[in-house]
């Protein structure tokens, strides 16, 4: 449930970065306007069970930008605002309300992070980031204070993108490969992610890209439902999800993506999609 | 950059404003009349007011005409106008309450012992009037458990057996007394995660619950609050 709450900055992250093997240049960079939404009547249990809840959801509003400060290292954001809300319940007998609606609107965890190129060729690209997530968004909020905008802990993610281009019958592509250690803090478990993503571009302009990623709790942490007094980020969120993102390029620079996202399993986060769209800019 | 800083605009508005729909609640109960108060000896020449509630299809309590019976008047009598019930002889008699409900008439009973004049009413034993229920989960998450609950001086005491299990990775757990275990409407908290002194989940324990009578709730129920979802349920029954 809390999905809550659910390791959902990271999802969304995640779908920022395609190609995020190569470093971009020194002067060059990727600009993203976006928008992210997930509506969910049902999550992942602790057990991995699906349950209901209230429907809850979640609309996020980010900047993503990357920018090449050398011809090896990126300096990447990623600025949120968040939407929490939960829907008002009305009796099925009366009609009347049994609780009212509620919302909160604010600015969710930033990430600010550095990439490096360990190796870039035309055949292998290879890049290490370290990714520092902020607790600037709300980690109490809303009238019980589970209308959460952020974890309110400041985490530390080693991150290694492996990427190889390729071509097949004049389709070009990529594949990559992606792990990553966060280390939380504030009594959080740590995690261990990856991932797989492969692109191709079957058309001038398009690019079509599907991606699998997993977050898998160490289980090392102390903050547990009894000590969280409330707080409603979860410890210990884990899932495994897939997604397709298209990509079209308007222009050279100036291009427009939607993607779909949805988790196969997992532990404490929300079964239901998520969706997203956004305006992206490379210069 | 122009078109980013318009649509940056618009989805910071649209981000803020996405609407708050409704979820529908199956929250129906079937409708009941219940003797609330809580005798079961009185003696002759004694009056008592017996208060007892009609809840509808949602657990609420209506106003509603309610109609007492006796089954023997030559030993307790009742008076429909005041709900009086007064000792006349020494026996037993069984005090019926009915009400026509929107499905049908209802009725509730309660066997009552009228003893001799100036005999005195014996101390009642741990059992008596005593409730009892058994936790069974409605969802994935752990909720399971036997009580008992008892009549204090200043309200109830619920007495969780050793088996006593609540999820210990629930979010925002919280126990009430209820009678529609679908909904928290009218509902009373017992325990909670955000509790000044915590939540027990596991193993006996007592609650203390004052202000409270031994009838006035059907259910036993463990919520995760914040999401409002239920995940166990306990009807609550005499202690025969």
């Amino acid at each position: 449930m809390r999905h809550k709450i659910l390791g959902i900055v990271v999802l969304m992250l995640f779908v920022q970065q395609a190609k995020a093997q190569w470093t971009k240049g020194e002067g060059k960079g990727y600009y993203k306007l976006s928008f992210w939404s997930l509506v969910a009547d049902q999550h992942y249990t602790s057990s991995g069970e699906i349950d209901p809840n209230a429907t809850r959801g979640n609309f996020t509003t980010s900047l993503y930008a990357e920018y090449g400060v050398t011809n090896k290292i990126d300096i990447i954001t990623y600025v949120p605002f968040v939407r929490v809300y939960q829907n008002k319940r009305v009796s099925g007998v009366t009609g009347n309300t049994l609780q009212e609606g509620e919302a909160v609107n604010a600015l969710g965890d930033v990430d600010v992070a550095l990439r490096y190129a360990l190796h870039k060729s035309s055949k292998l690209a290879l890049s290490g980031s370290l990714k520092l997530g902020f607790p600037t968004g709300k980690s109490t909020g809303g009238s019980d204070g589970s209308f959460q905008t952020g974890d309110g802990e400041f985490n530390q993610q080693l991150q290694f993108d492996l990427g190889v281009p390729f071509k097949v019958n004049k389709v070009g592509g990529y594949g990559k490969i992606t792990t990553a250690f966060n280390n939380r803090t504030q009594g959080f478990s740590d995690e261990f992610h990856y991932g797989l993503e492969l692109g191709i571009k079957p058309i001038q302009k398009f690019w079509a890209i599907a991606r699998l990623y997993s977050v898998n709790s160490f289980n090392n942490g102390s903050l547990s439902a009894q000590t969280a007094q409330g707080s409603i980020f979860a410890n210990n969120v884990e899932y495994t999800s897939v997604g397709v993102e298209l990509a079209y390029y308007l222009t050279k620079k100036l291009g427009v993506s939607l993607n779909y996202t949805s988790a196969v399993s997992g532990k404490i986060i929300y079964a239901a999609p998520s969706y997203s769209g956004g305006l992206f800019l490379e210069l | 950059m122009q078109i980013f800083k318009i649509l940056f605009s618009l989805l910071l508005v649209l981000s803020s404003t996405s609407c708050i729909k409704e979820d529908i609640i199956n929250d129906a109960v079937p409708e009941e009349v219940r003797i609330i108060t809580n005798t079961s000896t009185i003696r002759e020449g004694d009056v008592i007011i017996l208060k007892a509630s009609y809840f509808n299809e949602v657990a609420q309590i209506e106003t509603r005409t309610l109609t007492w019976e006796t089954t023997n008047p030559a030993v307790l009598s009742v008076d429909n106008l005041t709900s009086n019930i007064t000792g006349v002889a020494e026996g037993i008699a069984t005090i019926t309450v009915k009400v026509n409900g929107n499905n049908g008439e209802l009725s509730d009973s309660r066997t009552i012992t009228v003893l001799k004049a100036g005999e005195p009413i014996p101390e009642p034993t741990p059992s008596d009037g005593e409730k009892k229920g058994s936790l069974q989960k409605t969802s994935s998450y752990v909720s399971s458990g036997d009580f008992t609950i008892v009549e204090t001086s200043s309200g109830i005491r619920i007495d969780v057996a050793d088996n006593y299990r609540a999820d210990t990775t629930l979010p925002g757990f919280a126990m009430f007394l209820t009678n529609n275990p679908n909904s928290l409407t009218n509902a009373y908290q017992v325990d909670a995660f955000d509790d000044a002194d915590g939540a027990h989940y596991t193993g006996a324990f007592s609650f203390t619950v004052d202000g409270v009578g031994i009838n006035d709730y059907r259910y036993l129920v463990h919520w995760c609050r914040p999401f409002t979802i239920q995940v166990g349920e306990a009807l609550i029954t005499d202690n025969e």
